[in-house]
């Protein structure tokens, strides 16, 4: 590791510094605002959001993710770029960052800016460097592009409401999932502060909408909405504490999105948990899949989970769980039964349920219109029949349905931690069957050492 | 004979093209299921059929235009031309019958959400095939500024997107002055700061910047290089996961993109 170098950083050394810090950070996203060009300034916002690029780790690079600097008054035990860890810090300049984003976004290297920071003095003066570096980006550099800042928790509101009409997403990160969590691993945060940034937004988002009802030119607050995280597997919540807390943030804070990241052990410290087999990848997809059903399928988080069942099952995704455990409502008919069953057929997505609302207004649907509508007859069938019959003859036992469920395992297959896969075991089972002998082994063959 | 005969209408692989065609079906006045158009030169000719050439004709074509607008909605409309820049062969019979099957009456609400209907279903697959082509050429395009200023690209799409793709872009970046070549079709997009774009088809391949064929700034070099460093350090070691990247961003489009091209 290199240690602070005297003299000025190039911007090449800071970038490098500020986007490894600023990494751990999920929420990589630039959709939820479509706003066309001007005509005159740079930039416009596609609602769908664009990925540029895709780094090494699959995940997508829509954002120029940076923090403003990484110095930090906050020792908090899981960060990297905690006070107490000895590592090469750097701080961009307002005028550095907005010249890097115009440059890049010209290019068509990336959708907008994503600006987080360390807290460098107090969170007062951190927001006001943030404030300052897009007012610079959206008044002189005249940026029409997309933009997520994060609030930084116990700045001053007003600052935090200045800042707000200048992006297009704001998020605090609720870091931890529960108070107690934040206690022993962010001892100088409180959910408190966390939380109190978060409902001033929720307020400002509401109350700006209101506004644009009446005037239509009134300036936008935080267009995209609110979007949080937390670490996932640092502390020892339950799947179902999880699912509880993300599914009140997305009601009683109305967020667009709530991310879970999987917990990269950075540091060593007695307080975070040793992850043997590298971080919960899985946890944290089966997360995603259960956030997707809360959002986007009508499902309840207490639906998906219990006391008595806090965990997500490994093998099977939350929808199958759930559906074999509620076989009294299945099979669905797919020519009556309301979207709402339909959606929640595992197999069939936001997507195919609407096809198929839509295409069995003027037709009957048979299992071969399913297929070519993209339905995944393979998990749906067990599930459904056409016209009061089932593709094949199956039964409707949750021991049975699992079996086959679980008996392609493809998919399942990459989080296994060893990468161990099985076969049947064959005859020819040697691996150096195919190769061919050498003149050498011809040679001992003929002597007969062979 | 006359009952059985078909009639093959060859049109022009372009959006003009194969309007016209439709036009021209329409005027023949004989039922639908006798006609039949095509983009492509027939490998296999096909016995009692006559072979007609279809010129692409401006008129004809804004009339269809006017009448796919006003009875199928503008997004339907949408698609369908989508659907026309597409690469597949039988995307203007797809076209043509879902035309037919939109206009007889027998449909109601949009046309595209019958996909019971082989050629409808059809028409879908392809326009969001060639939608997806757009919206990754939307991504992964990379601009680099040549000596004098000017953004260029190079591109090579399955489907012919690059018209849509530079409405995109003339609306993002309207102060620039920028051409995108899409080296598959020797096609070229010029965007004048502050102008209208225009459409060049060209003879020759594009040229690349990576073959030293032009020169960049030197700026460029330093933004290329900043961009390679922010997308080696933006990624988690412990979470590396490279058949995921080749899934979001297969390697085809990686001859074209900075963090890709070795230094």
């Amino acid at each position: 590791m290199e240690y602070l170098t005297t003299g000025e950083m190039t911007v090449m050394e800071k970038l490098g510094i500020l986007s490894d810090a600023a990494k751990y950070d999920v929420a990589c996203t630039s959709s939820g605002v479509d706003r066309k060009g001007n005509g005159r300034d740079m930039g416009n916002c596609v609602a769908a959001g664009i990925c540029h690029s895709f780094s090494a780790d699959g995940r997508c690079i829509s954002l120029l993710k940076i923090l403003l600097t990484n110095e930090c008054i906050y020792d908090c035990k899981y960060c990297l770029n905690r006070k107490s860890n000895d590592i090469p810090r750097a701080t961009f300049t307002p005028e550095e960052v907005c010249e890097l984003t115009m440059q890049f976004y010209r290019r068509n290297y990336i959708e907008g800016l994503f600006l987080s920071s360390g807290i460098l003095h107090n969170p007062n003066y951190t927001m006001e460097q943030m404030y300052k570096t897009l007012w610079i980006l959206r008044n002189r550099c005249r940026f029409n592009g997309y933009v997520h800042v994060k609030a930084i928790p116990g700045a001053d509101p007003r600052l935090i409401q200045l800042t707000g009409y200048l992006a297009d997403r704001m998020s605090v990160n609720l870091e931890l999932p529960t108070a107690e969590g934040l206690k022993n691993l962010a001892p100088n945060k409180h959910r408190k502060t966390i939380l109190a940034p978060m409902r001033q937004i929720q307020n400002g988002i509401t109350e700006n909408k209101n506004e644009l009802a009446l005037y239509r030119s009134a300036p936008h607050f935080v267009g995209g909405g609110q979007s949080t995280q937390m670490i996932i597997g640092a502390t020892p919540e339950s799947d179902y504490q999880i699912m509880n807390v993300a599914e009140s943030l997305y009601q009683k804070f109305s967020l667009k999105r709530v991310f879970y990241s999987a917990f990269v052990r950075v540091n060593e410290d007695k307080a975070l948990p040793a992850l043997p087999g590298g971080p919960p990848l899985l946890r944290e997809h089966r997360l995603y899949q259960a956030d997707w059903l809360l959002r986007f399928y009508g499902f309840k988080a207490e639906e998906l989970l219990s006391e008595k069942r806090p965990f997500f099952n490994v093998m099977l995704d939350p929808k199958e769980d759930w559906a074999v455990r509620h076989l009294e409502q299945f099979p669905v008919e797919i020519n009556r039964a309301p979207y709402e069953m339909i959606l929640r057929v595992p197999g069939i997505g936001v997507k195919s349920a609407m096809r198929i609302v839509n295409a069995r207004r003027t037709a009957s649907l048979d299992f071969t219109s399913l297929k070519k509508i993209g339905v995944v007859l393979k998990r749906a069938l067990y599930f459904i029949t056409c016209n009061g019959k089932m593709m094949y003859r199956t039964k409707l036992e949750e021991d049975y349905i699992v079996r086959n469920l679980t008996a392609d395992a493809g998919d399942r297959q990459q989080f296994a931690a060893d990468g161990m896969t099985y076969r049947q075991l064959s005859l020819f089972d040697d691996t150096a069957f195919g190769v061919l002998p050498t003149t050498a082994d011809n040679g001992k063959v003929a002597s007969g050492q062979l | 004979m006359a009952d059985n005969e078909n009639i093959v209408l060859r049109c022009e692989d372009s959006l003009e093209g194969i309007f016209t065609g439709i036009y021209e079906a329409y005027a023949l006045r004989m039922p639908h299921e006798c006609i039949h158009l095509q983009t492509a030169e027939e490998e296999n000719m096909r016995l009692f059929t006559v072979y007609r050439t279809v010129k692409p004709d401006s008129i004809k074509t804004e009339k269809v235009i006017r009448t796919l607008r006003t009875r199928f909605g503008e997004k339907d409309y949408m698609a369908l031309c989508l659907a026309a820049a597409a690469s597949s062969m039988e995307k203007a019979e797809a076209i043509y019958k879902t035309v037919v099957w939109g206009l007889s009456g027998r449909c109601r609400g949009s046309i595209l959400e019958h996909l019971t209907n082989d050629d409808v279903r059809r028409t879908l697959e392809l326009s969001r095939s060639a939608g997806n082509e757009l919206h990754r050429m939307k991504q992964f395009l990379r601009f680099a500024e040549l000596e004098g200023g000017v953004l260029y690209a190079v591109i090579a799409p399955k489907d012919n997107v690059l018209p849509m793709l530079t409405v995109h872009f003339a609306d993002r970046l309207p102060m620039e002055n920028f051409a995108i070549c899409d080296e598959n079709r020797k096609l070229y997009a010029i965007h004048p700061a502050g102008k209208d774009w225009f459409l060049m088809s060209g003879q020759h391949m594009p040229p690349r910047a990576e073959k030293g064929e032009l020169t960049l700034t030197a700026e460029e070099e330093h933004y290329q290089e900043l961009f390679r460093h922010f997308c080696h350090t933006i990624s988690i070691e412990d979470r590396k996961n490279l058949k995921l990247q080749q899934n979001m961003l297969p390697l085809r489009f990686r001859n074209y993109m900075v963090e890709f091209v070795e230094k």
